[in-house]
């Protein structure tokens, strides 16, 4: 049942408020959230921005901007950008082409389709950490992984999946892939048929309507996806210690923000890194948002005017 | 005409393609899966395991092992109580806005709904340190009150994201029929709203409970030796893994791993995830 | 409940009896405005209906019949203007005091009771003792002949069975005034029917003062005591159906009521009431003219699709036409016919005449009237 909300259109009403005072009082019920909000998010983070740029000690010297200074200008700090762009857009870019596909084509029910559903969605359960901890086992030089290549002879010694950047790629890959699978679904399932079966009547094979009618009206699922991963993956920190490199190639910035908190006791370059941090991520969904709007603007759901 | 456009087919038709890759890709995600979990469930179990396809042993001493070196019952009560706080806590805060969001249009809406989403889009670190900081000074740091209250607030954006529109989509003409029927309002909430809103609400509870046992960095900041959740005690231990045996801290992932299970499972019961749809009215 | 409330005897089916003279859902509606934004829903709108009236809202889609019925109902508050009721001001009552029976669009059933409890929750609220709600449920579901489906949830029902319990749960807490939103809209062509059938016998059954919002002018005819036409929030014509069908008052109210033919003419002369028209194309007619026509103004001349008298060309005088194509549609044929002076017609004759034919259009000039322009 579709229904247009608060249209102003002959059939409905607007509001479900009555009486004389209306202005503020049906909003009551949102200010508990709307303070904790603020008390426990914006206040911190703007605390943090500001602790961002007043440098201690020998920074303190460079200016408001020295911690930013200092992280762009030391290459091993800079290195963590990359490092974690690294494994971000790899892994978002893929569990988007991965997922797609599967989201499609079950929106509509295939025999077992709740048992499916669950097994993607299990991982959910397991975190990276549970996720990081198995996979030195299944994944190390003695684990089956290996054990199998060797017994298909596909490898001759064992490969090093993990406490490298590829034991992080792969538990990034499976610990995100439910959540961008269950958004396309639910973006998949809200896709009117008709839509695909009128561009069929009207002669456009599948490449076509993938092209011209599926994917568009996908794009704002696509986009939410993204977003969303890559938000999950440029934060990736547990993960990044316990089966990457944490001193070389998986020097994520999520550590460096920590390793200035917690080990050099810096507070202030460690908000400056976490403002870093933040400043991508937002960059990243703005470019997203707009390039879905270009894409297309407006609802899933058919066009009955 | 009206024939071609007529009703959806409810099942996948074989104008649809195979359907095979679907399993095949299921099976080989499944098999990931499960892989690395036996591997680290086999050597919970394995007294040693010297690198052949199965441990040459099994017992459940690592187990005890656990639960008295790693205190694993007590973490394992404190990360039951941080998830079930937290998510009621949430669900209290959440509902009601998102309630608001649904049915009421008035400027500043859109600010307002991005505002208590924005905690989910950006880093639990660039606001964790700081609150973390916070929380330290209000003497809250390392406390249970504190892990609480900081997990509400990546907790919060999840229960407006899916309570938003499912309110959108109960009619709302059900709330003004009951008015004019002579409810008041809080016979409303009492006799309509709530009771459809039901399942919805425990639906989001149980992904959320689910969430808050799996959340890890703000934990991590906030966290004391006293309170500490399965998840990051598990990071601890897994840390130090060379003075930890592995099969000890396999075990406590096991433990952390079914926990998570059963609640997912209990959630999956209750809801259809194509339900939990996140889109929200822009 | 006040004691002015109607006094049901405890059957169904039998006859209501008032007294006379006394004054039972009276309602005076003085200068109701409503504005949505920048959008005028309703404007300064003024309206008596006699108790037990049944009176519809008439108009197209976003005339703002709805929202009257909201501000009706206390959902909605007024910009300005009054509600009485048997001249008591609404303003002040809330809509979960007003007590008034309303039937939603959608039906509006809650979807987690069953028929029964859907029926009783008025009651519940209004603070009837048990006893008495199981009896007037039972009531009530008789009234509508639903008496077997109390246990039903409302899924399990079809389109017009859940229409009923939406009836049921209206009338059931013998309301003052019965305000119904386009409740048959939903429902099949045949089903329709027979809704509205039984509506129009729960009306002469009950008696109550009935708004009844439609677009539909067939249902209007069919079940009113008086139709209010309202176009872009202005009441445009109140009266009873046979006066609006027979005598509109502007091209809008006649356009709703079969005029099918509208089209712009020139006021060459006027005398008394007849009008000379001249429409481009050197087409002249001659007609009723409406309130408000002058001599020299552009105008609208509209006539019914029976009311043009079709013949072979040169047979009589008249306009020339030439029919484009011809629709059967059961008790007459439809024809489109084109004048040779370009102006379309949609005419019915008891003849099939054949595209291309040459014919002459005649109209009685008491029935082709003539309005103001909209």
């Amino acid at each position: 049942m579709q229904r247009a909300v608060g249209t102003q259109a002959s059939g409905d009403t607007g509001p479900v408020t009555s009486g004389a005072p209306r202005r503020w009082g049906p909003l009551l019920p949102i200010a508990p959230a709307l303070l904790l909000v603020l008390a426990l998010f914006v206040y911190p983070f703007l605390y943090g921005l500001n602790l961002s740029v007043h440098p201690l000690g020998a920074l303190a010297k460079g200016g408001m901007l020295a911690n930013y200074a200092a992280f762009f200008g030391d290459p091993r700090e800079r290195t963590s950008i990359w490092n974690t762009l690294r494994l971000a857009v790899p892994v978002t870019v893929l569990d988007l082409v991965l997922a797609l596909p599967l989201a499609y084509r079950l929106r509509r029910p295939l025999p077992g389709q709740r048992v499916i559903t669950g097994l993607l969605v299990i991982p959910m359960t397991l975190g990276t950490v549970l996720l990081a901890e198995g996979m030195i086992e299944f994944f190390g030089p003695a684990g089956w992984v290996n054990k199998l290549l060797l017994a298909l002879h596909l490898i001759t010694t064992p490969v090093q999946f993990v406490h490298n950047y590829t034991g992080v790629f792969i538990s990034l890959m499976i610990a995100d892939f439910p959540a961008v699978f269950l958004v396309l679904l639910g973006y998949a399932s809200g896709l009117d048929p008709r839509l695909e079966q009128a561009a069929r009547t009207l002669g456009a094979g599948w490449w076509r309507r993938l092209r011209r009618v599926t994917l568009p009206l996908l794009a704002p699922g696509i986009a939410a996806a993204a977003a969303l991963s890559f938000v999950a993956t440029f934060s990736v920190f547990p993960s990044a210690v316990l089966v990457g490199e944490p001193a070389g190639s998986t020097r994520v910035i999520a550590l460096a923000a920590w390793q200035a908190a917690y080990e050099q006791y810096d507070y202030p370059r460690a908000s400056a890194i976490a403002m870093v941090m933040a400043a991508i991520e937002l960059l990243f969904v703005a470019a997203v948002l707009a390039a879905r709007n270009r894409a297309y603007q407006g609802p899933t759901i058919g066009g009955r005017g | 005409m009206s024939q071609i456009l007529a009703r959806p087919a409810p099942r996948a038709r074989a104008a649809d393609g195979p359907s095979w890759w679907v399993y095949a890709a299921v099976g080989v995600f499944a098999l990931l899966v499960a892989g690395i979990f036996l591997s680290a469930l086999l050597n919970s179990f394995a007294s040693t395991w010297f690198g052949g396809w199965l441990p040459d042993a099994y017992t459940t001493k690592w187990y005890r092992f656990a639960i008295t070196e790693f205190d694993l019952g007590y973490v394992l009560a404190i990360t039951i109580l941080v998830g079930l706080s937290v998510t009621v806590l949430s669900l209290a805060l959440g509902v009601p806005a998102a309630y608001v969001l649904a049915r009421q249009t008035f400027p500043g809406r859109s600010p307002l709904l991005l505002l208590l989403i924005l905690p989910m889009l950006v880093p639990p670190i660039t606001y964790g340190i700081p609150l973390a900081a916070m929380l330290y000074s209000a003497r809250l740091g390392g406390t249970l009150t504190g892990v609480i209250i900081v997990n509400i607030v990546p907790a919060l954006p999840f229960v407006v994201l899916i309570m938003t529109p499912f309110f959108e989509q109960i009619d709302p003409n059900l709330e003004r029929a009951a008015r004019t029927l002579g409810a008041a309002p809080i016979q409303v909430f009492r006799r309509v709203l709530l009771p459809i809103a039901l399942p919805g609400v425990l639906a989001a509870g149980l992904l959320i409970l689910v969430r808050a046992i799996a959340l890890f960095e703000l934990t991590f900041l906030v966290s004391g030796a006293r309170s500490q959740t399965l998840v990051v005690a598990l990071y601890y231990t897994a840390f130090a893994a060379g003075i930890r045996p592995s099969q000890a801290i396999d075990a406590m992932a096991v433990v952390y791993m079914i926990t998570g299970l059963i609640v997912l499972l209990a959630a999956l019961r209750f809801i259809n995830p194509v339900n939990m749809v996140i889109r929200v009215r822009q | 409940m006040s004691a002015e409330t109607v006094v049901r005897s405890s059957g169904p089916g039998e006859a209501v009896q008032a007294a006379p003279g006394r004054k039972i859902g009276r309602v005076e509606i003085r200068g109701l405005t409503k504005r949505f934004g920048s959008v005028v829903a309703l404007s300064a709108v003024d309206l008596d209906v006699h108790g037990g009236e049944f009176i519809s809202l008439l108009g197209p889609s976003g005339c703002g019949k709805s929202t009257a019925l909201n501000c009706l109902a206390g959902l909605v508050d007024p910009d300005a203007g009054q509600i009485l009721l048997d001249g008591v001001d609404l303003a002040p009552v809330p809509p979960e005091r007003r007590g008034f029976g309303v039937v939603f669009q959608s039906y509006a059933l809650f979807p987690h009771m069953t028929v029964a409890a859907n029926v009783a929750f008025g009651l519940e609220m209004m603070g009837v003792r048990s006893d008495a709600v199981v009896r007037r449920v039972g009531q009530a579901l008789a009234l509508v002949h639903l008496e077997d489906l109390g246990d039903r949830y409302p899924a399990q029902l079809s389109g017009g069975q859940q229409q009923r319990v939406a009836l049921a749960r209206a009338l059931v807490i013998e309301p003052r005034l019965l305000l119904m939103d386009e409740p048959l809209s939903n429902l099949d062509a045949k089903l329709r029917l027979e809704m509205r059938l039984e509506i129009r016998r729960l009306h002469q059954t009950l008696g109550l003062t009935t708004f009844y919002v439609t677009h539909d002018q067939e249902e209007a005819l069919s079940l009113s005591d008086r139709i209010a036409l309202i176009k872009d929030g202005v009441l445009r014509q109140v009266g009873t159906p046979e006066e609006v069908y027979l005598h509109p008052q502007s091209s809008f109210v006649a356009n709703f009521f079969g005029y099918r033919n509208l089209f712009p003419v020139h006021v060459d002369a006027m005398r008394g009431d007849r009008a000379n028209v001249s429409a481009p194309g050197n087409l002249r007619l001659e007609g009723t003219a409406r309130s408000g026509v002058e001599q020299g103004m552009d105008a609208v001349a509209a006539v019914r699709p029976e009311d043009v008298e079709v013949l072979p060309a040169g047979s009589a005088p008249g306009i020339a036409a030439t029919i484009e194509f011809a629709e059967f549609v059961g008790d007459a044929f439809e024809c489109s016919v084109v004048a040779d002076a370009g102006a379309p017609f949609v005419v019915r004759t008891s003849a099939r005449w054949v595209r291309g034919a040459q014919v002459v259009l005649r109209v009685d000039p008491d029935r082709l009237l003539v309005f103001p322009p909209e």
